[in-house]
């Protein structure tokens, strides 16, 4: 009996603390709540947006999860694999999924809030942006070209007119 | 009895306004070259739409409101707040057709927010904006630094009542005898520095592992912004996207730059260094810096939220020094001054955000000339009380020359302190009668009014559209010091009353 109960105490306990690793973070909850998950090893997931920053052996990249980007700081390797679009304006970035340990104020880091990572797999592919020009923009665009560019011409003839006219 | 204005006032007002929204669209040929070079066709349309509707009121108000006769005090004064309104609603047409904003209110807040160098933002997506809109979101930040019209008058508009169209910007202190050339020297100034700058932030950014052509274009919107102390960036978590410490160190410097007085700038210029140490600005700046910090340090030491004091330094001394100059810079997240920073250290970046840059300069708030002059007051009425009546107690201050300390100096000085007090009072109010808590409603209404751009959290794009427009008024009034826009409303009203 007393088998049984350590066993379903260890099992519930295994449980709990893999359904807490599995809980993906969010960044609002890591700024909100950063003294609670300080030091702690969260899941976080978003879009790779910017540039990733190669520093020695490691590299920065910045991971938004729709409210705010969270700095994430990892192995070269781990994030060259991963990673393949990053997002701006002609690119929505990579969805990652990345694990590591949380900093509220990162002692490496000059006091930044970040993540040092140890995992990172891709849950989604970017895809590039499409930006079609807009057919109204063009006819908008040239139709006020075409009445500022009149206004412009009349302006000049009435100035050369009024100059002509003073001088007989 | 107020007089009636006549049509002859309104002709010469809508005369140079015209002027003012034709150099308005002039100035958006640097985002559609921007957009040419890096095939953003659909972004290069929005700023050709914006550009024709700028030409065609332009000329529209040039034509019809044609006039040869002088600025007078009262006009100028109208130019520079009308112009301010008017540049902020054609510079959102090219944001607004982005798609990056929700409604049009949004757009011209953000440019009301750029014109006036706070850096508050409601922007959507912003790591997903094009290289043309970031480049007029901080090209107007560059504009609005050195003003509107010293933009107009270095180009545009070569007249005898110039100065009183300068002063409405907030720079009542002439550099050069003449304005327009003292204008010129603005620009000067800031170009010189703008590419010094950029080519400092530039190798930073590519040590640091941006990409070339990223690194330069980040290099000089980081520039324009901090120079003017304005604080947008093209990242959404500002300063902090790039973790690194010497980005952080060229920032401070820089904000630090534009946070001084052009006639400093001039005076070091021409040979004049000991006005460095010399000048009541100066000295008064250094001292407030060094307070507000202590007692950031104090409360960031006592929460004990950073490992070790290296840490607590980069990040206390740099939010508050980019609060002090009005950039807005920040290296934590928004909310992290509510949820870290509550107590002494918020109260302490508040203080700095309402004291505030120098006179004549690219930053806002009280300032620190009026601060300086009204403690030298007070110093001398506690030495007149100290002494025997008989004796004759001169306060002398330096500014540039020897000054002595007269009434004038402090009415002046007290008159608008006082009247930026009561605005970071009435904007606390309306954030606090909107349900935002106290402590985030003074916060968030003193870096609208003194044109800093922190934020604790409430300025987003589903805040309240009465808080909007609250702070788009707190940020307008606030760049332009108060008197231009009274004269406005004084116009207003005899329009309405005058006989």
């Amino acid at each position: 009996m007393k088998k049984i109960v350590v066993y379903v105490l260890c099992s519930m306990f295994y449980v709990l603390c893999l359904s807490a690793w599995a809980e993906i973070i969010t960044s609002k909850d890591l700024i909100e709540n950063a003294k609670m998950h300080d030091n702690s090893v969260v899941q976080f997931q978003g879009e790779v947006i910017g540039d990733i920053m190669a520093r020695g052996d490691n590299v920065w990249v910045n991971i938004k999860d729709g409210t705010d980007a969270i700095g994430i700081y990892s192995k070269k390797d781990l994030i060259a694999k991963a990673v393949r679009y990053k997002g701006d304006y002609n690119y929505k970035g990579d969805i990652l999924l990345v694990k590591g340990v949380f900093h509220r104020a990162c002692p490496q880091h000059g006091g930044d809030l970040d993540i040092h990572i140890y995992e990172a797999s891709k849950i989604m592919d970017g895809f590039k942006t499409p930006h079609e020009i807009s057919f109204s923009k063009i006819v908008t665009a040239f139709s006020l070209a075409l009445a500022a560019m009149g206004l412009a011409v009349l302006s000049a003839f009435r100035r050369n007119y009024g100059r002509k006219n003073k001088g007989s | 009895m107020i007089l009636r204005p006549k049509y002859s006032d309104i002709k010469i007002i809508c005369y140079y306004l015209g002027k003012i929204i034709l150099g308005m669209g002039l100035c958006m040929a640097l985002p559609v070259l921007t957009g040419m070079m890096f095939g953003e066709w659909d972004a290069v349309l929005d700023f050709v739409i914006a550009m024709m509707v700028c030409f065609l009121f332009g000329f529209s108000f040039i034509r019809l409101f044609y006039t040869t006769e002088t600025l007078g005090w009262a006009h100028g004064l109208m130019v520079a707040s009308v112009s301010w309104l008017m540049a902020a609603f054609f510079g959102a047409i090219p944001l607004y057709l982005s798609g990056h904003f929700l409604s049009f209110l949004d757009a011209y807040f953000e440019s009301m927010s750029g014109f006036a160098t706070t850096g508050l933002s409601l922007i959507q997506q912003l790591d997903h904006v094009s290289f043309s809109h970031n480049m007029w979101r901080h090209f107007i930040m560059f504009i609005g630094g050195q003003g509107v019209v010293v933009i107009a008058l270095t180009f545009l508009i070569k007249t005898a009542g110039a100065f009183t169209m300068y002063a409405g910007e907030a720079r009542d202190e002439k550099i050069l005898p003449n304005v327009i050339h003292t204008a010129r020297f603005i620009w000067l100034v800031s170009l010189v520095y703008l590419a010094l700058g950029t080519a400092a932030l530039t190798a930073v950014g590519i040590f640091e592992g941006l990409p070339f052509k990223k690194a330069i274009f980040h290099a000089m919107w980081i520039f324009m912004a901090a120079w003017d102390t304005g604080g947008f960036t093209p990242q959404s978590q500002n300063i902090l996207y790039y973790h690194s410490m010497g980005l952080e160190i060229i920032t401070i410097s820089v904000m630090f730059l534009g946070a001084l007085n052009f006639k400093l700038h001039y005076a070091v210029w021409t040979g004049n260094k000991k006005e460095l140490i010399k000048n009541i600005e100066v000295i008064t700046l250094f001292i407030t810096i060094i307070t507000t910090f202590s007692l950031c340090a104090v409360g960031l030491a006592r929460a004990g939220i950073y490992p070790h004091a290296i840490s607590l330094f980069r990040k206390g001394f740099y939010q508050v020094i980019s609060g002090h100059v009005g950039t807005g810079y920040s290296t934590i997240y928004a909310r992290q001054f509510i949820t870290e920073w509550a107590g002494l250290p918020i109260i302490a970046t508040i203080i700095a955000m309402a004291l505030g840059g120098c006179a004549c300069s690219t930053a806002g708030g009280i300032k620190a000339l009026r601060i300086g002059i009204i403690f030298k007051a007070l110093r001398q009425d506690i030495k007149k009380m100290l002494l025997p009546e008989d004796v004759v107690v001169i306060q002398k201050f330096h500014h540039i020359r020897d000054i002595i300390l007269e009434d004038k100096h402090l009415r002046s000085a007290a008159m608008i302190a006082l009247c930026y007090l009561l605005l970071y009072f009435v904007g606390a109010l309306a954030g606090m009668i909107l349900g935002y808590s106290p402590l985030e409603s003074l916060f968030e209404s003193v870096s609208a009014t003194a044109n800093v751009g922190l934020s604790c959290g409430i300025t987003n794009a589903y805040m309240p559209a009465l808080l909007k427009l609250t702070y788009i008024f707190q940020m307008w009034i606030g760049r332009l010091e108060f008197m231009s826009v009274f004269v406005l409303f004084g116009f207003i009203i005899s329009m309405v009353k005058g006989k």
